[in-house]
Parts: C-alpha cells; sequence; structure tokens
C-alpha cells in the first residue's frame, strides 16, 4: 500500500478516537513541553548574562586578584603589595599592569549634591598606558592630572562637578584603634565621557585618585587588583600561566573569556540534567503510547482480521499503526513545543524576581558584574532544538509502537476475524 | 509458519497462475482437506478429508447445520488459513507452496470474501471500504475512486456511497461488502452465510444479487449457509455434517439454465 494511503487512513483513525488521541499524546506534549521551555528559558538567560559580560569585555586586559586555588576561595595571597606590578610587568608580550585599590563613598560637591560611589585608588600614567585608548575625557585632560590630590570623576549622566571644581569626600578612616568618618578635599582633574566598566572595574559613577593619596588616606599600602593590558589577545592564557607562575599559584587571573566560559559551562551542565529529565519525560510518555496502543491494536482486532482478509499484508498493518503512532508524536510535538513556548514566555515574566540576586553575586565589594538594573528574560529557541524536540517526539512513539504494531501485524486473521 | 517459501516473486506468482488455470480443469480444488483444532487436551476436526472440485463459473452452495465446519472450510479455500493435512489449489496453484506475503496476494486478487456480519471498516465510508483493497493493490487513487463508483452503482448503492456502515441497514451493508468483494476482479467469490444476518426480503435480495452476478460476470461462487433459498439457485449443492462432505445434488438453478 502506497505511504499516502497509509497515512490517510492513520488521520482517519486518529479523528475517530479524538478523546483517545488527545490522551495518548499527553505524555509525549509535557516532555517535548518541558524541554522546549526550559531549553529556550536557559537560552535567553545564557545569551543574557554572555551579553551583559561583554559589554565589560577587552580582550586585551587580564585581571589578576589575589587568592588562587578557585575563583570562590582557597588560600593564597590575601592582598598585593605595590611592587607585586612589577613582577608581570616584567612579563614579555605585558605593555602595561594598573595596581588598584577601592572603596565605597559617599561625595559631596560645592553646591551640596551627593552621590554615593566608591574611590579607586590607580596611577594615572598607568591608568593612561592601560585604558588611556578607551577613556576619554569631556573636561580636562591626562596632563592636568599631575598633582597628587586631583581626581578623575567618572561618567555620570547627571554631572557632579566639572574640572577645577572641589569635591569633598566622607571616607571611615582609622584614627589611632578607632575607625572615623574625616572629610577630605578634592580636586577634580578630569571628567571622563561614558566608559561602561572593563572586567570588574566600572569607569562610570566612580572616583580615581592617585594610589599614593589612597594609601596614605587610608593607611593601607596594599592594592587589591592588578589590572593587565597584553599586546597580543591570542597570548592571554599563555601569559595567564607566567602570572600564575610568578605568584606561585596564588593568585587567580581572568582571562577575558574565563567568565563567558565559566557561565557557558555552568549552562553545559543545566543542559544535561534538563536532557536528563527530558527523557525520563519521553520514556514515560513512551510506554503510555506502548500502553494505549496495545489496548487499541486489541480493540481494532477485527479490523485487522477484515484488512487480512482483504489481502493487506503484515507489513502493511505493521505500516499502518507505525504511521499512526508517528502521527500522534508529530501531534504531541507540536502541541508541545507551542504550549512550552507559552510557557516559557509565561516563566520569563516570573523568573527575573527571583533571579534579580543573581546580578550582584559576582566581584568583590561593589565592584561587581552586570551594569543595568532593569532584567528582563526573553526566551530564545533555537531551531536546532525545535528540530531535535520534533525527532525525539516521533521517535519515542514510533519505537514504543513496534511491539504493538508487530503484534498486530502478526494477528492470526482467522482468529481476528472471530475476535467479538 | 509450517508451508514452504519458495522463492519466486509475486510477478512471476501471476504468470505462474495464468499457466496453471489453463491447464487446470477446475478453479477451486481441495483434496484430502483437514483442519484440527487443538482445545486444551481435545482435539476438534472442523474439516476432516474434504475433497472438492470447483469449476469455474459454478455458483456452489454448501449446507451445513452450525458447528459443521463451513467456515473453515471456506477460509481454507480462500487462502485465509492453512490446512492441517492436504492441500488447496486455486486458479491450479497449490496454496502449500505459496509464502505468506503470496497468499496474501491470492486473498487479495485472486478470492473475494463475503461475510455474514458484513465486515466492513466501520471507520470508512461505503466508497472508502471499497476503495481499501485497492489501495491494497496499489491502484492509482482516481482509478480506484472510479472503479469504486462504478462497483456501488452496479449493487445499487451509487446514491450511499458518503455513508459509513453505521449509517446503513443490513442489506446496504452486505450489498457494500460485495462490491468490496469484486474489487479487484476476482474470478471466485467465497460467501459466509450472507443472507444470515438480514431478513427474509433482503436475503432474497442479496440472493438475487449474488446470483446475477454470477451469472453475467461468469464469477464462481461458493456460498456456504443453512438458507435453503440459496439452493434454489445454486447449481450444485453439497451438505455437510461434522466437518466432511455427506451428499450432493444438484441445485435448482440448474434446471433453469
Ligand atoms: N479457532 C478455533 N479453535 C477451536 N475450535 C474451533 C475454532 N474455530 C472453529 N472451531 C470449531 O470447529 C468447528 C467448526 O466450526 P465452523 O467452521 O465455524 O462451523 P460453521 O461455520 O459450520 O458453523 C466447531 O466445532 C467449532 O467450535
Ligand atoms: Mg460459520
Amino acid at each position: 500500500m502506497k505511504f499516502r494511503n497509509i497515512l490517510g487512513l492513520s488521520f482517519t483513525n486518529m479523528r475517530r478516537r479524538k478523546t483517545r488521541t488527545i490522551l495518548t499524546t499527553l505524555g509525549i506534549v509535557v516532555g517535548i513541553m518541558a524541554v522546549v521551555s526550559i531549553s529556550s528559558l536557559s537560552g535567553g538567560f545564557e545569551g543574557q548574562i554572555t551579553q551583559q559580560l561583554e559589554q565589560g569585555l577587552d580582550t586585551d586586559i587580564l585581571t589578576v586578584i589575589p587568592g588562587g586555588g578557585s575563583f570562590f576561595g582557597g588560600s593564597g595571597l590575601s592582598s598585593f603589595q605595590i611592587n607585586d606590578t612589577l613582577l608581570i610587568q616584567n612579563i614579555t608580550g605585558v605593555i602595561s599592569t594598573l595596581g588598584i585599590s577601592q572603596t565605597g563613598t559617599t561625595i559631596y560637591n560645592e553646591t551640596g549634591g551627593t552621590l554615593d560611589t566608591r574611590i579607586i585608588g590607580v596611577n594615572f600614567t598607568n591608568l593612561e598606558t592601560v585604558y588611556g585608548h578607551r577613556l576619554t575625557f569631556s573636561s580636562g585632560d591626562w596632563n592636568q592630572l599631575g598633582s597628587n590630590d586631583s581626581c578623575i570623576v567618572g561618567y555620570l549622566p547627571d554631572p557632579i562637578a566639572s574640572t577645577g571644581d572641589n569635591l569633598s569626600a566622607e571616607v571611615l578612616v582609622r584614627v589611632g584603634l578607632n575607625f572615623n568618618y574625616i572629610n577630605v578635599s578634592i580636586s577634580v582633574g578630569g571628567v571622563l565621557e561614558e566608559a561602561g566598566q572593563s572586567g570588574m572595574l566600572p569607569f562610570d559613577r566612580s572616583i580615581f585618585i592617585s594610589i599614593d593619596t589612597y594609601q596614605e588616606l587610608f593607611d593601607d599600602s596594599t592594592i587589591s587588583t592588578i589590572v593587565v593590558r597584553i599586546e597580543d589577545p591570542d597570548q592571554a592564557d599563555a601569559i595567564a600561566d607566567e602570572i600564575n607562575e610568578a605568584f606561585e599559584d596564588q593568585v587567580l587571573v581572568i582571562v577575558p573569556n574565563f567568565l563567558i566560559d565559566m557561565v557557558s559551562s555552568v549552562f553545559n551542565i543545566m543542559e544535561i540534567f534538563l536532557l536528563a529529565i527530558a527523557s525520563i519525560a519521553l520514556l514515560v510518555a513512551g510506554i503510555s503510547i506502548l500502553n494505549i496502543m496495545l489496548v487499541t491494536v486489541m480493540e481494532r482486532t477485527r479490523e485487522i482480521g477484515i484488512m487480512k482478509s482483504l489481502g493487506a499484508k503484515d507489513r502493511t498493518i505493521l505500516s499502518q499503526f507505525l504511521s499512526e503512532a508517528a502521527l500522534l508524536g508529530v501531534l504531541g510535538g507540536v502541541i508541545g513545543i507551542i504550549v512550552g513556548l507559552f510557557l516559557a514566555q509565561g516563566m520569563g515574566l516570573m523568573l527575573p524576581a527571583l533571579f534579580s540576586g543573581f546580578q550582584g553575586g559576582f566581584g568583590n565589594g561593589d565592584i561587581g558584574f552586570g551594569g543595568s538594573s532593569s532584567f528582563t528574560l526573553v526566551p530564545v529557541l533555537a531551531p536546532e532544538t525545535i528540530l531535535i524536540a520534533m525527532t525525539f517526539a516521533i521517535l519515542v512513539s514510533v519505537i514504543f509502537a513496534i511491539y504493538p504494531a508487530r503484534k498486530a501485524a502478526k494477528l492470526d486473521p482467522v482468529k481476528a476475524l472471530r475476535y467479538e | 509458519m509450517t508451508h514452504p517459501q519458495p522463492t519466486q516473486p509475486e510477478e512471476t506468482l501471476t504468470a505462474l497462475f495464468d499457466y496453471q488455470s489453463r491447464t487446470s480443469k477446475y478453479i477451486i480444488e481441495a483434496k484430502n482437506l483437514c483442519k484440527t483444532y487443538q482445545m486444551g487436551p481435545v482435539e476438534v476436526n472442523a474439516v476432516r478429508g474434504v475433497n472438492l472440485q470447483v469449476h469455474p463459473g459454478e455458483f456452489l452452495v454448501i449446507l451445513g447445520v452450525s458447528g459443521s465446519g463451513k467456515s473453515t472450510l471456506l477460509h481454507l479455500l480462500g487462502a485465509l488459513d492453512q490446512p492441517t493435512a492436504g492441500k488447496v489449489f486455486v486458479e491450479g496453484l497449490d496454496l502449500s507452496t505459496l509464502n505468506h506475503n503470496q497468499l496474501a496476494d491470492v486473498r487479495l486478487r485472486r478470492v473475494g470474501f463475503v461475510f455474514q456480519f458484513f465486515n466492513l471498516m466501520p471507520q470508512l465510508t461505503a466508497q472508502g471500504n471499497i476503495e481499501l483493497p485497492l489501495k491494497f493493490a496499489d491502484v492509482p487513487s482516481t482509478t480506484a475512486h472510479g472503479r469504486a463508483r462504478d462497483l456501488l452503482t452496479r449493487v445499487g448503492l451509487g446514491e450511499r456511497r458518503d455513508h459509513v456502515p453505521s449509517e446503513l441497514s443490513g442489506g446496504e451493508q452486505q450489498r457494500v461488502a460485495i462490491a468490496r468483494a469484486l474489487a479487484n476482479n476476482p474470478r471466485i467469490i467465497l460467501a459466509d452465510e450472507p443472507t444470515g444476518n438480514l431478513d427474509t426480503k433482503t436475503g432474497a435480495e442479496i440472493i438475487t444479487l449474488i446470483r446475477q452476478l454470477n451469472k453475467t460476470q461468469g464469477l464462481t461462487f461458493v456460498v456456504v449457509g443453512h438458507d435453503a433459498r440459496l439452493t434454489t439457485v445454486a447449481d450444485r449443492v453439497i451438505e455437510m455434517q461434522d466437518g466432511g462432505f455427506i451428499g450432493e445434488r444438484a441445485g435448482g438453478g440448474q434446471e433453469r439454465v
């Protein structure tokens, strides 16, 4: 019998028992729905995080933080000394290094305006050699930063000061054995244009002062982070290895792709987990198809007998049932994909509230990742996910229908005709 | 399957049929046919040692009470069931030499079955039921459609072609079943109590229809049952009892010819 005719009869049979057809596909629908909704959500989530990370990504910048072992802790250095930068500076392929210390503070301008921000201590010369190519001044320039008590003010949509102004900062410093808030005065040597952030270093909203002033002010000779600019981004991993060697593995070197790789690997694990859930769901779906098909074969025993008495070959009966199963798979797959997409949309609207804590989680202190405060999750369904989902829906249906279909095909025509 | 599986492909099977049917005098022949069912420890001899020759174009009626083995015999003659012993020749070909698919092909093209309970596919219309064996035979759908319409008209059901069996009367369903048996142009129709489930008047109409098909188309009929009216149109009547033939006589149809 021609495939088209087999398919036509399958349609007729499925329409005849609409409720059963829907019930049979339910397992497939649930399985595919789970796969599609979770994978499109995780796809959207991954895309978003990667995008946020890439915004602050400079491929020629390495970030070295004390620690070692793992990113999340372990033994090693707790902070750097300023001379530690020299260990890195001497490595071939390194253009320049920048030691950073930072602390949170409140800034006041002359007219009484305030800003909660952070003060970052840097060597201005090194800041220029590392980031000069991406920082532009809206007022002032590198040359006006000669004096140690001038500062650079990061971009603010609503500027707090311009070059030549004086800012006062309320900083918590140690006086004797006590910590006291004191006010310091700094003159503004330059105001930056919008520059976003680089790795863990945010430019916008930050106040940069000279590292000497910083160390004097806070009576702190350590630095917390060393930013390294390299000549060739392809050398990042090799240079990272050399840095690790120089510090005897007591530091953690964050290469540009480190965080993206980490996020990707987290999502890879999620996808494996997802696959496991999906496999179980589809297995259950398959067993339910097996069950219902066995009942269907029993109910249609007489019809099978009739078809055989009319000259239908065993393989015709077999393909008849397999084609019905395949259609069930297509139906379940299509419904599952549609429902799954709606589910993902709904969850995409609800989940961001749950995940909002995630943003501030990275980084140290108030230097973190993710600049935007509005976090929306738009599910992204890859075309290959649809393809894989449909393939599995059909495959599972057909595989689990093989046994009932063979049973139907092998029925003895006389017994089948006598069946009541 | 215990019967041998010859390797001949189905195309040569057709050629073989044509050759054998030219060389054989009988369109159906049964030799020492036996069918035994094993019911636990009990052996039921449904058909025991039947010898039968059916001439081309003959209208043969086999009469017997319920349980005498009529259905079993008919199934054996139509390649629907395999005998425990003995042989069946259809259009000269020994069924015991055919494989599973070739036996299906015999049912598809060489014989048509008509049953007491009509045995129509409930989900298909009258038209669809007749097209089904044509589709099994890979007849192109436009040809199949036209042929099914012709057949429905021929059995007097041209107007009812889009009705499913549940919307048809018993007599109408049996007409559809007869039309379906004719679909692939077999030369043999095997009918198992075709009037058994019909009222007297409708039964008579069906008998008239099949007798007319037998006369006008030259179709060979083997009809089993216990409807006495069958004997009036039969060329030959065989009495069956306990799986064997107990008597044979000319039917009423013979006298009219
Ligand atoms: N599948 C079977 N298993 C066991 N006994 C059967 C089977 N089919 C038929 N028989 C027995 O064979 C005998 C003949 O049955 P059947 O050919 O149906 O007779 P009829 O058609 O004349 O009523 C009966 O005794 C019946 O019970
Ligand atoms: Mg019977």
